[in-house]
């Protein structure tokens, strides 16, 4: 990518440190975008943040070490970023406590009550209210400038409810939903909420080694960098509550087909079950 | 039905003390079912245990205090049901705090997702997606280890998943909804199913506050829940694990097997089908 489409725009990346989240970070960095980057490993976060400034220049990225489920510190690094780079333009959710937590998730399948509570608790707090939380911070920013992203990173809806993932799926489930109120809430604002999945099973950490699967079958993170260089960008304006499948994005395509191709609408909304209401 | 058809089951009803949750407890008590009611307040239970045995009999109906989210206490709960009632086949999750914790009109005051408290929103989803994890999580290995048993989890309408103005309700709910998709997937086998039951709509509830302007005859009447509930926890349901029920729907003069088409789908989203992208070398791939 050569042309600096994100030039002007401030991002807040969570889950930046590693896998689909650094990628995206660098991904915005090298397309013009000042990248405020939120990990809670301090020590993945500068690597990533150093390989982010090598693809934006000098200045470009800044890393804050925060837990994206304590309130006090969102707000005092949404303050911080702001007095940094002048605004907060794109928010993307992309923090998570995976299935790889569960021990042998993918070779054993634990059963639903054997899991631990306290793992299944944190995924609930760091994958659904953190992302409710980030987003409650920043979105006033983004109002008050007529201009902003939310874009959330779910899963497949299939993998919503896979077995022996713990809470992850459920949780998964719950930002789907909350994506589309996000969208609704924010309609008319001139900021959006959308939804940015991989496709299925990534080249991250998420998917353990011992899993046996050979790395290169696994989709690779850079699926991620186009749909979220797009979503970031003006070209974008007017696409809301929509959910995007990172690998089935296809640039060759007329925007249009392109969207068709890899867009759908947020959550579970073609089917008929609607609630009974009085007339 | 008449007749004590569940004559010899327990079930443990979380959110018993009003609403749905004490609709199901009294439907299945009149059916035979002993039943323990499981509420956060004191002064509602012992109301509900009342309302409970005038309907099915003095001592079919336990009292317990709890807090669905507090592990010692769940464990206390049904620990207490055990030595009550020797045991239990059936755990319904209805315990919930609804859209009135964050609006007294959904239809027409709907406040936007950053302008909702953050402990509070927590707090919902804590409540409607953990607790009846942390409930089926102590329950199942009981159940399982009686080879015959039942989870019913109450969610919402798919479209109530995502309805605005509601903070966290709706997305516990979706979680909630999955969730049963994996415990039902876990149970295969063991004579324990998993299914969701839900009203169809806003139900005359104190979910649904006066302040909605609903008129409350028109609203779902939580006495739809009965009779789905009764037959999903009869012998009748042995084969019915994973799906969805719309008590609404709910018609007791069809068929069995047309009454259950009429009311009942798969759990979640399934019909949108398996979309995600897995290696085929993934033993799993096509589950």
């Amino acid at each position: 990518m050569t042309e600096r489409v994100l030039e002007g725009k401030t991002v807040l990346m969570t889950g930046a440190g590693r896998g689909m989240g650094r990628q995206m970070a660098i991904a915005l960095a090298s397309a013009g975008a000042k990248v405020a980057m939120i990990d809670i490993d301090e020590d993945v976060l500068s690597e990533a943040a150093q390989a982010a400034e090598d693809a934006g220049g000098q200045g470009a990225v800044k890393p804050f070490v925060c837990d994206v489920t304590d309130s006090d510190r969102a707000q005092a690094t949404a303050k911080e970023i702001v007095a940094a780079f002048g605004s907060l333009d794109v928010l993307v959710n992309d923090a998570v406590v995976g299935p790889e937590r569960i021990p042998d998730f993918m070779t054993r399948k634990s059963k639903f009550w054997e899991l631990g509570d306290d793992l299944w608790n944190a995924m609930l707090r760091v994958n659904i209210f953190g992302p409710q939380l980030m987003a409650k911070t920043c979105a006033p920013y983004m109002i008050d400038r007529g201009w902003g992203r939310i874009v959330n990173v779910t899963t497949s809806l299939d993998t919503m409810y896979l077995a022996g993932g713990g809470a992850y799926g459920p949780t998964k489930a719950a930002l789907e939903a909350h994506t589309m109120i996000m969208s609704q809430d924010l309609d008319g604002t001139g900021v959006s909420a959308n939804v940015l999945v991989p496709g299925g099973m990534v080249n991250t950490r998420m998917i353990p080694e011992e899993s046996g699967i050979p790395r290169e079958k696994l989709i690779q993170p850079d699926v991620m960098e186009k749909p979220i260089t797009w979503l970031a960008s003006d070209a974008s304006d007017g696409i809301n509550g929509m959910r995007f499948i990172g690998a089935l994005w296809d640039e060759s395509l007329p925007m249009d087909k392109r969207i068709e191709q890899a867009g759908a609408p947020c959550a579970w909304t073609q089917l008929p079950s609607k609630a009974i209401y009085p007339d | 039905m008449t007749d004590r058809a569940l004559e010899g089951s327990t079930a443990i009803i979380t959110g018993a003390g009003r609403g749905l949750g004490k609709a199901m407890a009294e439907g299945l008590a009149a059916q035979g079912t002993k039943i323990a009611l499981i509420d956060l307040e004191e002064d509602v239970l012992t109301a509900a245990v009342a309302d409970v045995e005038t309907a099915g009999g003095q001592g079919c109906a336990l009292a317990v205090t709890a807090d669905v989210t507090d592990a010692d206490r769940a464990r206390a709960a049904i620990d207490r049901t055990i030595d009550a009632f020797g045991g239990f086949d059936i755990l319904i999750n209805d315990a919930a705090m609804g859209p009135q914790f964050f609006t007294d009109n959904f239809v027409a005051d709907t406040p936007k997702f950053w302008e909702h408290d953050v402990d509070l929103w927590h707090r919902v989803l804590t409540v409607n997606a953990f607790g009846p994890q942390l409930m089926a999580t102590v329950a199942a290995p009981h159940l399982v280890e009686r080879g015959w048993g039942r989870i019913v989890n109450v969610t919402t309408s798919l479209d109530t998943m995502y309805l605005r103005g509601c903070g966290a309700y709706g997305p516990s709910k979706a979680a909630l909804e999955a969730n049963t998709r994996i415990m039902a997937q876990d149970l295969e086998g063991t004579g324990v199913t998993a299914n969701v039951l839900i009203p169809g709509g806003p139900a005359n509830t104190r979910m649904i506050p006066d302040a909605t302007g609903f008129d409350r005859d028109e609203l779902v009447q939580p006495e739809v829940m009965q009779a789905p509930v009764c037959w999903l926890c009869s012998t009748d349901a042995d084969d019915i694990s994973n799906m969805r029920f719309i008590a609404a729907m709910w018609d007791e003069n069809l068929p069995r097997d047309e009454r259950v088409s009429a009311a009942g789908a798969p759990t979640a989203w399934a019909q949108i089908g398996s979309v995600a992208r897995r290696p085929s070398a993934w033993a799993d791939a096509d589950r």
